[in-house]
C-alpha cells in the first residue's frame, strides 16, 4: 500500500483588496516555505471551480483556480477575512438572481469551511464566514458573568426620551435601532432629533473613563496597546493590566469560539476597567505597534 | 448608571408571562394564541403589524442583571416576569404596510432589533433563540450537525463543474434531486432529461444535488423532550408543492420508533433549539434526515391531522 503524499497549502481568503494582516501573514508563511494561495471574493464568484462532497462517512472538497488544483485534505490552515459574499460579484445576473447567488455561495463556503479539520481563523459561526460576532448585549452579559465591569447600557423607547439624558449630563453614545443598529454616534440633541430617530427605539451606552486600552487576543497570546485621546496606539506591557481582567478576558475569548479578536477597555479615574467593545479583526494600530510579534502569533495559530 | 424619569413605570402585580412575538394572523402564531387561551395562560401578543402603534419598551443591563418594562397597549409587563417567549417575527421589509412607509418600517425594525437584543440574553425558555435558528442558513452545514446526531444523510454533491454533476447523476442512475444550498426556499425537483441537457448551466452557480431516497416522508415536531410525528403520503418529490403537479397529499399521525424519537430530541437539543420541525425519510434500510426547520410552520400538519402541536407548544411555554 502506497501512502498518498499531499502538499500543505495555506489558503488566504481576502476581501476584494489586500489587507495588512493577510499580506504580512502571507509573507511570513512564504518565508517559512509554505505555499500560499489567495482567493478573493470575485475569484470565488467567477473563476473557481468547486466540488463539495458529503456522504455518510465524510465531507471533502476540491477547488480548481486557474491551473491550481486544491483538495481539502491539503489545506493546512485558512484565514477568512469576510463574513459573506456580496451580490456585486454577479454583475451579469439580475439584481434578484445576484442576491440569490451571493446567499447560496456564502452558504456553500460556510459549510466547506466548517468541514475542515485544520485551523480556520476565525472558525465560521452564526452564518458569518469569519466567525460569530456577539451582539453588544451578549458581550456585556458574558463580561458580567466573568466579573468584568461594562458601561451602563440601555434600550430606550425613543430618541425623544433619550434626549433627557443630555439634561442629566450623561456622556454616552447611541444607535438608532431602526436605521442602523451598528452605527454608533455621540449622544447629541441634533442627532437625536433627526427624524425618524426621534421616534425610534435607541440603544444608549455610557462612555466611562478617558483612558483606553486595546487587547488583541491571538489564540492564547495577548498583545496590549494603550490608545490616547487622538486614537493613537502605543505598545503597552501586558503586566500593566490587572491580572483578574486578563484572566477573565481569556475566558471570554475562548467562550466566543474565536481565534483572533480585539477587545477595547475604558478605564475611569478610579481605575475601574470597563469592557467597551470588540472586533474580530486586528486593528491597524495593534499591527503597527506589535508588528512581527503579533504576526508570529498568528502564524503559530495557523500551522 | 443611566436613569431617566419615569415614562413606562406603572405598578404591576407579579406575573408569569408568555410573550408571543409574530404576525397575529399567521397560522402558526394564531394556533398558538388559541391554544394559550384554551390553557388559560397569562400571555401577551406582540403583533408585528401593530408594533409601532402599540409597543413601547425600555430595558437595561446593569450590575443587578436585566431590568425594564415592555408596554403593549394598556398592558405592561416587567421583564423579570417573563416566563417564556415564542419568537416568529418575519422580515420587516416584507410587511405590506411598511412597503411605502419608511418611518413605519424603521420604527418596526427598531422595536424588533431591541427585542432581539433582549431575547439574546434573557434567561427564559425561548422558542427559539435567534442564533440557534441560524443553522439552516446553510443546508450542507446543518447536514454535518445532523450526522453528529447519528442520522444518515443522502449522498450529496455541490458543484459548479458540469462534469462532476454528470458523474454524480450517472453514478446514482439519475435518481437525483436538486435544491437550494441556503435557506432560500426552492422546490425540490428530480433531475429530468431536460435538466441533463442544460447541465452546463451549473457553471454559473454551484448547485446542490442529492441522491433521491425512496421511502415515505415523516415530519417530526420536537418540543422540548416531546415529539409529534406526521406521516406524509404523496407521490410528489416535494410534497409541499404537490398541488403544482396535481398530486394528492395525505397526512396522518405516525408513531415514531423510540430510537428515532430519541435521536430527534438529541438533534434538537444539539442545535440549541427547543422547537424544531425535522424532515425524515423512512427508507427500507434506514432512516434519513433531510433537514431541520428551526422555525417550523407546524400549522399545516396540525390542521390536516388534528395533532395538537400548538397545545404541546403552549404547555411547553407555560412550564415552570
Amino acid at each position: 500500500m502506497v501512502a498518498r503524499s499531499f502538499r500543505n497549502i495555506m489558503i488566504l481568503i481576502l476581501r476584494d483588496y489586500n489587507s495588512l494582516v493577510s499580506e504580512k501573514l502571507k509573507n511570513s508563511l512564504q518565508r517559512l516555505g509554505k505555499e500560499v494561495i489567495t482567493l478573493r471574493q470575485c475569484d470565488i464568484a467567477n473563476d473557481v471551480s468547486v466540488t463539495f462532497n458529503m456522504n455518510k462517512k465524510e465531507e471533502y472538497f476540491k477547488l480548481l483556480f486557474h491551473s491550481e488544483k486544491i483538495s481539502s485534505e491539503e489545506i493546512e490552515g485558512v484565514l477568512v477575512e469576510f463574513d459573506g459574499f456580496v451580490p456585486e460579484h454577479w454583475m451579469y445576473m439580475s439584481e434578484r438572481d445576484a442576491k440569490y447567488a451571493a446567499t447560496e455561495t456564502t452558504a456553500l463556503w460556510y459549510s466547506m469551511l466548517s468541514s475542515l479539520k485544520c485551523p480556520v481563523i476565525n472558525p465560521p459561526g452564526s452564518n458569518q464566514l469569519s466567525g460569530a460576532m456577539p451582539t453588544i448585549s451578549e458581550l456585556y452579559c458574558k463580561a458580567q458573568a466573568y466579573d468584568i465591569d461594562v458601561p451602563g447600557y440601555s434600550i430606550i423607547e425613543t430618541g425623544m426620551v433619550a434626549s433627557q439624558l443630555l439634561n442629566e449630563g450623561v456622556l454616552a453614545s447611541f444607535v438608532d435601532m431602526g436605521e442602523n443598529p451598528y452605527f454608533e454616534m455621540e449622544l447629541s440633541e441634533v442627532l437625536l432629533k433627526r427624524y425618524p430617530t426621534y421616534f425610534n427605539q435607541v440603544r444608549v451606552r455610557e462612555l466611562p473613563g478617558n483612558m483606553f486600552v486595546g487587547i488583541s487576543a491571538v489564540g492564547n497570546q495577548i498583545f496590549c496597546t494603550s490608545i490616547d485621546g487622538n486614537r493613537h496606539g502605543k505598545k503597552m506591557k501586558c503586566s500593566e493590566i490587572p491580572e483578574k481582567i486578563l484572566e477573565s478576558l481569556l475566558k471570554i475569548h475562548s467562550s466566543l469560539n474565536l481565534i483572533v479578536a480585539e477587545y477595547y477597555f475604558a478605564i475611569d479615574t478610579e481605575g475601574t476597567w470597563y469592557l467597551n467593545s470588540m472586533t474580530k479583526n486586528l486593528s491597524f494600530d495593534s499591527l503597527r505597534v506589535h508588528d512581527s510579534d503579533i504576526i508570529i502569533a498568528l502564524v503559530n495559530c495557523i500551522i | 448608571m443611566i436613569q431617566i424619569s419615569s415614562l413606562l413605570l406603572l405598578i404591576v402585580l407579579f406575573r408569569s408571562m408568555v410573550l408571543v412575538c409574530g404576525v397575529k394572523y399567521e397560522s402558526p402564531t394564531r394556533l398558538l394564541i388559541e391554544a394559550l387561551q384554551k390553557e388559560k395562560a397569562d400571555f401577551l401578543v406582540l403583533d408585528q403589524e401593530s408594533l409601532p402603534d402599540s409597543v413601547q419598551m425600555r430595558w437595561s443591563l446593569g450590575k443587578d442583571g436585566i431590568g425594564g418594562m415592555i408596554k403593549v397597549g394598556n398592558d405592561t409587563v416587567d421583564i423579570k416576569d417573563i416566563r417564556s417567549v415564542f419568537l416568529r417575527f418575519m422580515d420587516a421589509e416584507d410587511m405590506p404596510a411598511a412597503k411605502n412607509d419608511r418611518a413605519l418600517l424603521t420604527k418596526t425594525k427598531s422595536i424588533i432589533m431591541s427585542l432581539y437584543d433582549l431575547f439574546d440574553i434573557l434567561p427564559v425558555n425561548m422558542v427559539n433563540r435567534r442564533r440557534a435558528m441560524l443553522s439552516n442558513f446553510s443546508k450542507p452545514y446543518q447536514a454535518q450537525l445532523i450526522k453528529k446526531a447519528d442520522f444518515s444523510i443522502p449522498a450529496t454533491i455541490i458543484t459548479n463543474d458540469p462534469a462532476e454533476a454528470k458523474d454524480f447523476i450517472d453514478y446514482n442512475n439519475r435518481e437525483v434531486i436538486y435544491k437550494s444550498i441556503s435557506f432560500e426556499r426552492s422546490i425540490v425537483q428530480q433531475i429530468t432529461s431536460e435538466d441533463l441537457n442544460r447541465l452546463n448551466e451549473v457553471c454559473l452557480l454551484p448547485t446542490q444535488f442529492q441522491r433521491k431516497i425512496d421511502g415515505f416522508n415523516v415530519r417530526v415536531h420536537v418540543i422540548g423532550k416531546k415529539a409529534l410525528a406526521t406521516k406524509i403520503k404523496s407521490p410528489a418529490v416535494d410534497y409541499r408543492y404537490s398541488h403544482i403537479d396535481d398530486h394528492n397529499v395525505e397526512l396522518e399521525p405516525y408513531e415514531l420508533p423510540e430510537s428515532i424519537l430519541n435521536k430527534c430530541v438529541k438533534l434538537t437539543f444539539n442545535l440549541g433549539l427547543s422547537f424544531a420541525g425535522i424532515d425524515l425519510i423512512f427508507a427500507q434500510e434506514q432512516v434519513y434526515c433531510l433537514e431541520v426547520n428551526t422555525s417550523p410552520g407546524y400549522s399545516y400538519y396540525e390542521l390536516n391531522t388534528g395533532q395538537e402541536i400548538s397545545k404541546l407548544l403552549a404547555l411547553y411555554l407555560m412550564e415552570k
